[in-house]
């Protein structure tokens, strides 16, 4: 379509056109979008809408935001979302249980000639089933250290210096003890 | 006569309603001790502050490849655990800067209990953990940076009664 | 908008862009994901609270999107930015959201339906919402005029306004959010806006 006369632009802002008119109008519009908009004098409207609305906006208690995606998301999933197909060289996967059932005999022999402190770090090592960090560029790390487990938290807020902790200072916010755990989960979590 | 009655009948109607309530049953105490480690100056987090014992400063610094020079307690607090309710430790108390909250997850068996631990500051939640803790082996958590050196917990099960 | 994803795409200059934490996310690493959610979850939130302006539906809507996102992610191809398939996921979900509420319909709207002034901020479905800091613009007449013109408009022509004027997106990203023709949104987008016009009229 070349240059749509202006009774075919009104007909087609008012939804009126259809068919293969439709079409080349809308083609047209396309190709000369700036034009149009310049025509009706959008320019003003737009960039007030635009300054009205937010385009970006935190959803509140963000943190728990996060949790409750992870929550719906991965914990109540018994299975993690399918990853892509394997690559070939895995599809020949069926050597590995007679091997590993070797390897399993062999450690089993072994086991029965390891010490007290060996079992006491196994002990360790059970303490923990899960370490979870919601907020978001927290990662947890959990070393083993003779007998002792511990729990390493990095990426942590700081907590700023001009607080006093010893004295019984403390940040804002509501506390959490104030809540029964149920209606606590859905302020927090 | 009558507020003796009124009296006997109170204690009789609250008796009976603890023990409907299995669940406040107390099965245990857990303790969490919360440490300044810092290779800095120490004062810096309080000046009254005590040192750790020297066998359990050896501990704190035997936990990690790099240890810290200089340990300082903060702060301590212990609570019944109860069989179906969760209960809250205050370490820095009045200050809940830091809070742990845990519940028991199930029996005890063969001297080890299984919890829920949630671990709080600034009254955001920035751990959640599921450890298995027997008397006398406590677990650790390198916590956030405070005034140039790190606090350290140390949270144990110091008695179980089932 | 070309049709491969960028690699700069979407990290503002400040950690691993969104085509990274995806493939990461497409591992299984949750935490990749987490930090997408983190990224993007301002401009999800914010679209849909303008298209259905009840923020306790839109904190679960917004919610619903991501768990979403994250369950498709196997089949996320990297032909298009993550953030335009995070769109499209998030119209899904408000138009699902929609029919249930019986809001859909094949012309305008009652204007009664989506006033602005008929926000509800308290609902039981989620945490108790504070009143918005941004609940200070309400006062202002302007924006409450241009809510309630968008509020006038159906669905599909308040959503074009919204990704076009407010969101900033070119024409090919909105057909592939809305899953129409470039030519529809041409459509759409200018019939809205002289509606709007219309309406908004000093």
């Amino acid at each position: 379509m070349n240059n749509p006369d202006e009774s075919t632009i009104q007909r087609w802002l008012k939804g009126e056109l259809e068919g293969n008119e439709l079409k080349q109008m809308e083609a047209w519009a396309e190709e000369n979008a700036t034009e149009l908009e310049a025509k009706m004098g959008w320019d003003a409207l737009g960039d007030e809408i635009a300054q009205a609305l937010p385009s970006e906006q935190e959803p509140p208690y963000a943190d728990f935001f996060n949790e409750r995606v992870k929550h719906h998301a991965v914990e109540l999933v018994e299975t993690p979302p399918a990853t892509k197909a394997s690559p070939l060289w895995k599809r020949f996967n069926w050597i590995l249980a007679p091997t590993a059932v070797a390897g399993m005999v062999f450690c089993f022999y072994l086991g029965t000639r390891i010490d007290q402190e060996t079992t006491a770090i196994e002990q360790s090592v059970a303490v923990l089933e899960e370490v979870y960090t919601p907020a978001s560029g927290v990662h947890s790390e959990v070393i083993i250290s003779g007998d002792s487990t511990v729990i390493v938290l990095d990426g942590l807020d700081e907590i700023p210096d001009a607080l006093d902790i010893v004295s019984g200072e403390t940040g804002q916010g509501l506390s959490p003890r104030m809540m029964v755990k149920t209606e606590r989960e859905s302020f927090y979590f | 006569m009558i507020i003796r009655l009124f009296c006997a009948l109170t204690i009789l109607f609250t008796s009976l309603g603890s023990a409907a309530d299995l669940g406040k049953e107390v099965i245990g105490r857990m303790q969490v001790q919360v440490y300044f480690a810092t290779n800095g100056e120490p004062s810096i987090a309080g000046k009254a502050l005590k040192k750790p014992s020297p066998a359990v400063e050896k501990k704190l610094k035997s936990l990690r490849r790099t240890s810290f020079k200089h340990y300082r307690v903060l702060g301590v607090d212990r609570q019944p655990v109860f069989r179906s309710y969760e209960n809250w430790l205050t370490p820095l108390k009045p200050s809940e800067e830091l809070l742990l909250s845990f519940e028991p997850r199930g029996k005890a068996q063969s001297g080890k209990m299984m919890l829920d631990l949630e671990l709080w500051q600034s009254r955001k939640k920035i751990m959640k953990a599921g450890p298995t803790l027997e008397k006398g082996k406590p677990l650790y958590i390198f916590g956030p940076k405070w005034r140039g050196g790190r606090l350290l917990l140390a949270i144990e099960l110091v008695e179980l009664l089932q | 908008m070309g049709a491969v994803a960028s690699e700069s795409a979407g990290n503002g200059g400040d950690g691993p862009t969104d085509q990274v934490l995806v493939q990461r996310a497409q591992s299984g690493d949750y935490r990749a994901f987490d930090q997408l959610v983190t990224r993007h979850r301002g401009k999800v939130y914010a679209m849909i609270v303008n298209m259905i302006h009840n923020d306790a539906d839109a904190w679960d809507l917004a919610q619903d999107a991501f768990v979403k996102a994250w369950k498709a992610l196997p089949k996320f191809e990297h032909r298009a930015q993550f953030s335009t398939w995070l769109f499209r996921i998030s119209h899904n979900v408000v138009y699902d959201w929609m029919r249930k509420k019986k809001v859909m319909s094949e012309g305008e709207l009652d204007d009664q339906m989506l006033d602005s002034s008929r926000i509800d901020s308290a609902a039981p479905t989620a945490p108790k919402i504070p009143a918005r800091p941004d609940e200070q613009l309400v006062q202002n007449e302007r924006r409450a005029e241009i809510e309630k013109a968008l509020s006038q408009l159906s669905d599909e022509h308040r959503e074009t306004i919204l990704l076009r004027e407010v969101q900033g997106m070119e024409y090919t990203e909105i057909a592939d959010i809305m899953e129409c023709s470039k030519g529809t949104v041409m459509s759409r987008l200018f019939y809205a806006r002289k509606k709007l016009q219309t309406l908004l009229k000093p």
